[in-house]
């Protein structure tokens, strides 16, 4: 089943009277279940492809399907925080964990937006901390664990309300070589047991080789990586 | 997901409130707070003590002063009323629910005169309760002012004598019992000499004390009857004094009086033109002053919570990311500046009112601490210190500060300054609520 269908799908910058286009008809295909990375230098437009995926950014034309739905129906309906609570999950390159709340109450908090009562959402947000081994870590703030734990806590974050799609923008881009090694280990284990449809974009070689189907994307499009 | 109100954006505001130390408030917090306090609590002591002066000052004129009066002139010049008492009567007939009492009265300026010591004066003569034929005291309505001396335990002196304001008797060295003379301008006429004034001595038979200071120093009562006698003009009265019921209504009566008596009717409010028009002026200030208070008020309230908005800028870009509404993130933030307002405020209304209720034992340890402080430093220079008051009682004239504490209007500028706080941070919380997730997180860690 096809969980995510692009087609043509276009983007540009404007900065003053020029138009720098950054995806230039992109295509593509997830199906759920599937575990994908996009491979390619910087300026390629792979962060701005996960931006507009996970509906944090617009795109000018072309067409974009999540979970058999298009976006712009989110979108002209002013519903696109209800596309990102239910339909993505996304992993930043930073963990971006907030602050302000503990581990687990970084973890409710989309579980929360989603509607989810507080009890169930402790419940889940510690199973799901459990899954990714800090649930030893739950009561700590963001500043109070590690580089390694706090990127857990972000995977546990976005895969917290089982998302239909995960989007993972650089997500061993601050780790060191052995926590990048033990990322890469339990997002491949997840994804296994959860059946998850991740869609990575990487320099990593490592993190690539770990996803099922690799691309490679140059110039705002996307190749099969094996014609790269 | 509809848009609705949900414990999570009461939770993470308290949360932003309290900080990441779990302390009880963030710094952030505490000095927004201490800003949004401050305003109130000084607002309610300003408020109180001006609000005290002024009742203060209308309640004694309110006092001591006919509501109206009511007195005749012919040709130009004043007449007396004869017939006063049946036009007494008549009033109080009409009238018996609105007004209160209507007396006969003379009020006149004089000269007094006290061994060498020369003063200008205003004499009233009004109708004194009869004096108990066994104790000989008399017991004055509550309209007149209070006698504070001779003390009440002493039996009052009902032989015919004058009271005097106490300020006057400390101005000019007056003892009780002592006699002064007066000096009008209304005597015999004669061909010869024309209008000669009239002169006679009078025994002071009691301080009286109105708590305002004109009055206190310038007023000398009599009895009407001593006052027909110096002014010359048998059984009539130069005026009749009307007192009602409700101040409200003064306009009102004083209208109904004209078309029965087309006399000149004066109205307090008429005769104290000039006062009142200066308190008005001073309300007027001090509704300024309010709104200054609360504009100052309503600024801290802005600025906070976009310090909040701004220090949390990165969260607010996550949380859109994980699916959070444009009104969540308004909710959040309006919620932080409604609380920071509502206990700021609320603390500070409370505060106010302690200050107020306070304020003279305040003012002493200020006096006391200042007067310290000089001393010691006189001591070690070897220099002298004159001990200073702050409000020196020469200066202002009465013998406590009088606080008016207006809890009807503190509950409006309380309910207003929480509505206000709500809406003012609804500013920053709205721009947090625009803010583009795509743009903060593209900004990368800060």
């Amino acid at each position: 089943m096809s969980i995510l269908l692009v087609k043509d799908l276009e983007k540009s910058y404007r900065k003053g009277n020029l138009k720098i286009p950054v995806l230039r008809g992109v295509n593509l295909e997830i199906n759920e279940g599937d575990f994908v990375s996009i491979r390619g230098s910087s300026g390629t437009g792979k962060s701005t492809l996960l931006n507009v995926l996970g509906g944090l950014d617009d795109f000018d034309s072309g067409s974009l399907v999540v979970h058999g739905k298009n976006i712009l129906d989110y979108r002209n309906r002013g519903e696109m925080h209800y596309y990102r609570s239910t339909m993505t999950g996304f992993i930043f390159q930073h963990h971006y964990l907030m602050p302000d709340f503990t581990v687990e109450e970084n973890v409710m908090m989309s579980l929360r937006i989603r509607g989810i009562p507080a009890k169930i959402a402790r419940t889940q947000a510690r199973d799901i901390l459990e899954q990714t081994g800090i649930l030893h870590r739950a009561d700590h703030l963001p500043s109070q664990i590690s580089g390694g734990e706090s990127q857990r806590a972000a995977v546990a974050r976005a895969l917290a309300g089982r998302p239909a799609l995960v989007l993972a923008d650089e997500p061993t881009g601050n780790l060191d070589a052995e926590n990048r090694h033990k990322f890469i280990e339990l997002i491949s284990d997840l994804q296994e047991k959860f059946k998850l449809t991740i869609l990575v974009v990487t320099h990593e070689e490592e993190l690539a080789r770990a996803a099922g189907k690799k691309l490679f994307m140059e110039d705002g499009v996307i190749y099969d990586d094996a014609k790269a | 997901m509809k848009p609705g109100i949900s414990f999570l954006e009461f939770f993470i505001a308290f949360r932003y409130l309290r900080g990441r130390d779990g302390n009880l408030l963030s710094m952030n917090a505490f000095m927004a707070l201490l800003g949004v306090f401050l305003g109130p609590a000084l607002l309610v002591v300003v408020l109180s003590i001006g609000t005290g002066f002024q009742t203060q000052m209308k309640e004694s004129i309110f006092n001591f002063d006919p509501h109206i009066v009511l007195s005749r002139t012919d040709g130009g010049k004043e007449s007396p009323i004869r017939n006063w008492k049946s036009i007494r009567e008549e009033i109080l007939v009409r009238y018996p629910k609105e007004i209160v009492s209507a007396e006969g009265a003379i009020q006149s300026p004089g000269i007094l005169k006290n061994g060498s010591l020369i003063d200008h004066v205003f004499i009233r003569a009004v109708e004194f309760p009869p004096a108990d034929t066994q104790t000989r005291q008399r017991s004055f309505p509550a309209s007149f002012p209070e006698i504070v001396q001779p003390p009440k335990t002493v039996k009052a002196d009902s032989r015919p004598g004058v009271y005097i304001g106490q300020e006057m008797a400390a101005n000019l060295g007056i003892y009780l019992g002592e006699s002064i003379e007066l000096v009008v301008p209304r005597g015999q006429f004669s061909l010869q000499a024309g209008m000669t004034p009239s002169m006679k001595s009078f025994p002071v038979i009691g301080f009286f004390k109105t708590g305002y200071y004109e009055y206190d120093s310038k007023v000398i009562l009599m009895e009407l009857s001593q006052g027909q006698k110096l002014f010359s003009i048998g059984d009539a009265v130069q005026q009749i004094d009307i007192r009602i019921q409700n101040p409200d209504q003064l306009s009102n009566i004083r209208n109904r009086l004209y078309i029965q008596w087309p006399w000149n009717i004066h109205s307090l409010e008429e005769q104290h033109q000039n006062l009142f028009a200066a308190l008005k002026l001073e309300k007027t200030i001090m509704t300024i002053i309010i709104f200054l208070f609360t504009l100052a008020g309503i600024m801290g309230i802005v600025i906070a919570t976009w310090n909040l908005v701004r220090s949390h800028k990165k969260d607010i870009g996550i949380a859109k990311a994980l699916g959070m509404s444009d009104h969540s993130i308004l909710l959040i933030f309006t919620f932080t500046g409604f609380l920071l307002g509502a206990v700021g405020s609320i603390l500070g209304i409370v505060t106010g009112i302690y200050l107020s209720l306070h304020v003279e034992d305040i003012l002493g340890l200020v006096e006391s601490g200042i007067n310290t402080t000089g001393n010691w430093i006189a001591q070690l220079s070897g220099g002298v210190w004159l001990n200073i008051s702050v409000i020196p009682k020469g200066v202002y004239y009465f013998d406590h500060i009088p606080v008016h504490i207006d809890i009807p209007t503190l509950g409006i500028l309380g309910i207003v300054a929480v509505f206000l706080s709500g809406l003012a941070s609804m500013i920053p919380a709205w721009a947090a609520s625009r803010y583009e997730p795509v743009s903060i997180i593209r900004g990368g860690e800060q």
